[in-house]
């Protein structure tokens, strides 16, 4: 059995006693069996000495059990790690940051508290996943739209703490932006609740979430200073109806001009999230198709003048980016007549196709078969479709990624710099380069482009070592680039937050000072995105 | 020849030394297993684009009585009926393998034949081949 | 020619040792429903993004089969088990481990008794 770190074999087996005092015995899991549940399937140093496993596991019902759990952690010093659904995958799905940390797997909280169909908020539980608030919603027939990540089993608590997005309108899109109010535990086990729920009596702690004075709710998220036991989330009216519709520009150099026109788009909410390829480099370069674009890249980088050649060449538009309209069919229907006006005034040769046109919600026997449940806020599992066997991977199907997505300006400029950073760094690690100069970015945070690298992990050593130095890397040039890798697995968050250097780490050791006064046994997810309890800073550079 | 010994966990058997040793070289895989082992083995094969290609299930009837239950190509069961758990099992099952013909298209029924998985087939060993 | 022998006494994965009521198929149905269909279900968009050939469990053993054997979980007549609640516990590839307090011990018997219904 692991033990959690200077901490006795009878020690242990005190508090995990009193754990089950709190919990019931059912829902302490201490076997080995039992805590390889709690690993995470896709870590980076799987069977590794390095893998974060736990000790143990406590399952509360309630926020009682976890204010008892909290004062028996703090009592003997057990370093604890709070999750909701624990399907955080990429990012360390269920397991500590901290070996030897005891899981509080607040999957048993799965109550959804309210949803209003009129103020358009819910209130949820951390284990209440996408599906379960999606399922409530279509039970009762409420008129609300989620906003949901691409995997619909995670929980829009967890999601919205590590700073999770999806795929609508803007204010929806960036999950913590569009949190109100919430309920947390400290580490001495003291409920607070943030905003109006600081007010007994208030009926808006779902409405307004500065209350008065400082709103703390940030300090809950990425980091280590409560467990929360509650959270709101304001959600989108249901919209009458979906359309999209698709602008296509003709040169390479014309990607400018597109970025600028879908930001002012965006920025006046006049569209939902914008998607952009390159129909001139259909295809891309993945692993197993090479194109005539990786012909182009034999020799390096190429000049703007060959890209505009190549374009010429391939007869097919330099850049395409589809818009997504929500909303009443006349509103919809005169955005997309305004978009395609500005894109026509600011662009030459710009050309435009309709797309999708759908009065929603659709009923459930035709959302069954629509590939596009993401932007329609209906939770799937269809993205693991990306890195599920196919005919190219049959005999070593991917067995894990580590994603890294870099945030930039939304500047051309920097979406091509990107890729370029990205070309080479795969290069050098002899990894078949996935950026190219046609790369487009993602724009699931709508006031920056993301460019994403996707590292495979394996359940081998040796083929891990290489990909945990490729993310290494990328993180340092990124870093050297001014781009933010916006979230990372526990393996490398050390390295992420050391990036932040301004000024001498100001904010690490801010966030430090934090710790020290809210949790000074430093029993809360110690380590998490870099902030260690005093005890264990001495390594920090 | 290379003989290992399930007694514990299957999966690190196979993700811990078969799989890496079959991606590099392709052998048959023979063994005496229970039928709910072989299935875990024949679904992890696949992996590596291996199949069953024969089988013998011995079933203890009431009484003690053995039965054997044959897929595969009927020749190859031949001195079967005596198989030991020893040496005797090995030499007899290498005897097997040396007489299959891999390059005959493979018989999906050999695939398709896997449980009963109730308690009274427990005690069912079951001898096979997986190229 | 080089063969490698593997001899297994016993199957030794977990066994049911909590199941009090024997395991029901019809609550299987809706555990699975709730947890497997939306990878291994029957039912997928014509045209999956990033080329999937169906919902990505089922796609995945439809490349791993070739046909051989159904690549919709519900429709297999030979699963064993052991091998389920392996899967289900450890993952496999892409597919990662269930706990349980997500899949309790007694549903994930009930997924059992459903997804063996029909074995011979």
């Amino acid at each position: 059995m692991a033990l959690p770190p200077n901490v006795s074999e009878e020690v242990f087996a005190s508090a995990l006693s009193e754990f089950a005092q709190a919990v019931g015995d059912e829902w302490v899991f201490s076997s080995d069996e039992d805590v390889a549940l709690y690993r995470d399937s896709y870590s980076i140093y799987w069977d590794e000495p390095e893998e974060r496993v736990a000790s143990a596991a406590v399952a509360p019902a309630n926020v009682e059990e976890v204010q008892q759990i909290v004062r028996v952690a703090n009592r003997y010093g057990i370093p604890i790690y709070p999750i909701s659904t624990g399907r955080n995958l990429t990012y360390g799905g269920a397991a500590p940051t901290l070996s030897g940390s005891v899981v509080v797997d607040l999957k048993r909280m799965n109550r959804v508290l309210e949803v209003d169909e009129d103020r358009h908020f819910a209130l949820v539980e951390p284990g209440v996943s996408y599906f379960d608030l999606y399922n409530y919603i279509q039970e009762r027939g409420l008129n609300v739209m989620l906003d949901v990540p691409d995997p619909g089993w995670g929980s829009p608590i967890g999601n919205s703490l590590d700073h999770g997005v999806g795929y609508t309108m803007s204010p929806y899109r960036d999950h913590f932006g569009s949190h109100c109010g919430m309920e947390f535990v400290t580490a001495e086990g003291e409920v607070v609740r943030t905003g109006n729920g600081a007010m007994p009596g208030s009926e808006s702690w779902q409405d307004y979430r500065y209350g008065v004075g400082p709103m703390i709710d940030g300090l809950l998220a990425q980091s280590n200073f409560g467990i929360v036991t509650k959270m709101g989330f304001w959600l989108m009216p249901m919209p009458e109806t979906f359309l999209t519709g698709t602008v296509t520009v003709p040169r390479y150099g014309d990607f400018d001009a597109l970025v600028k026109e879908v930001s002012y788009l965006e920025d006046s909410f006049l569209t939902g999230m914008p998607s952009f390829g390159s129909p001139a480099a259909r295809g891309g370069i993945g692993r197993q198709a090479p194109t005539q674009l990786a012909e182009l890249m034999q020799d390096g980088w190429p000049s703007v003048e060959r890209l505009e050649d190549f374009v010429s060449a391939q007869g097919r538009p330099a850049w395409s980016v589809e818009l997504r309209f929500y909303g009443p069919e006349e509103v919809v229907r005169a955005s997309w007549e305004a978009a395609k006006r500005r894109f026509g005034d600011r662009v030459a040769g710009a050309s435009f196709e309709d797309g999708d046109f759908w009065r929603l919600p659709l009923p459930a026997d035709e959302l069954a078969t629509n590939p596009r449940k993401a932007v329609l806020g209906v939770p799937a599992l269809e993205i693991f479709a990306t890195m599920a066997r196919n005919p190219q991977t049959n005999e070593a199907p991917l067995e894990g990624h580590a994603d890294l997505f870099a945030f930039l300006p939304r500047k051309a400029e920097a979406v091509h710099d990107a890729a370029r950073m990205m070309s080479e760094t795969y290069s050098e690690f002899g990894t078949p380069p996935a950026h190219h100069p046609f790369s487009t970015p993602i724009n699931f945070y709508s006031r920056a482009f993301i460019v994403a690298a996707i590292v495979p992990t394996w359940r081998d050593a040796a083929k891990n070592a290489q990909s945990r130095a490729l993310y290494s890397r990328l993180i340092d040039r990124c870093a050297e680039n001014g781009w933010i890798v916006y979230r990372t697995n526990p393996a490398f968050q050390d390295q992420l937050v050391s990036k932040l250097s301004f000024n001498n780490n100001a904010l690490l050791r801010f966030e430090e000072k934090l710790k020290d006064g809210i949790d000074p046994k430093g029993i809360i997810s110690p380590g998490r995105y870099g902030i260690w309890p005093a005890s264990m800073r001495s390594g920090r550079a | 020849m290379g003989v290992s010994e399930v007694s514990g966990d299957l999966g690190q058997l196979w993700y811990g030394e078969l799989r890496g040793q079959l991606r590099r070289t392709k052998v048959p895989l023979t063994g005496l297993t229970d039928r709910a082992t072989l299935f875990c083995l024949e679904e992890l094969a696949r992996d590596v684009d291996m199949k069953m290609r024969f089988r013998v299930d011995r079933v203890v009837e009431q009484g003690g009585r053995i039965r054997h239950e044959v897929a595969g190509q009927p020749r190859l069961v031949t001195g079967l009926h005596d198989l030991g758990t020893d040496e005797s099992f090995g030499n007899a099952m290498a005897s097997v393998v040396r007489r299959i013909d891999f390059s005959s298209s493979r018989d999906v029924r050999i695939q398709r034949r896997t449980g009963p998985f109730h308690n009274a087939s427990e005690r069912v060993l079951v001898a096979w081949v997986i190229a | 020619m080089r063969v490698t022998i593997v001899m297994a006494a016993l199957a030794v994965l977990a066994t049911a040792a909590f199941a009090q009521d024997s395991p029901s198929a019809d609550n299987g149905k809706v555990v699975f429903d709730k947890w497997c269909t939306p990878c291994h279900g029957a039912v997928a968009p014509p045209e999956m993004p990033f080329g999937g050939d169906g919902l990505p469990g089922t796609s995945a053993l439809g490349v791993k089969y070739r046909g051989e054997l159904p690549a919709v979980l519900e429709e297999r007549t030979d699963l064993a088990p052991e091998f389920i609640e392996t899967v289900v516990r450890g993952g496999l590839f892409g597919m990662p481990i269930t706990r349980k307090t997500e899949v309790s011990e007694s549903e994930l018997e009930d997924v059992i008794a459903y997804l063996t219904r029909n074995n011979n």
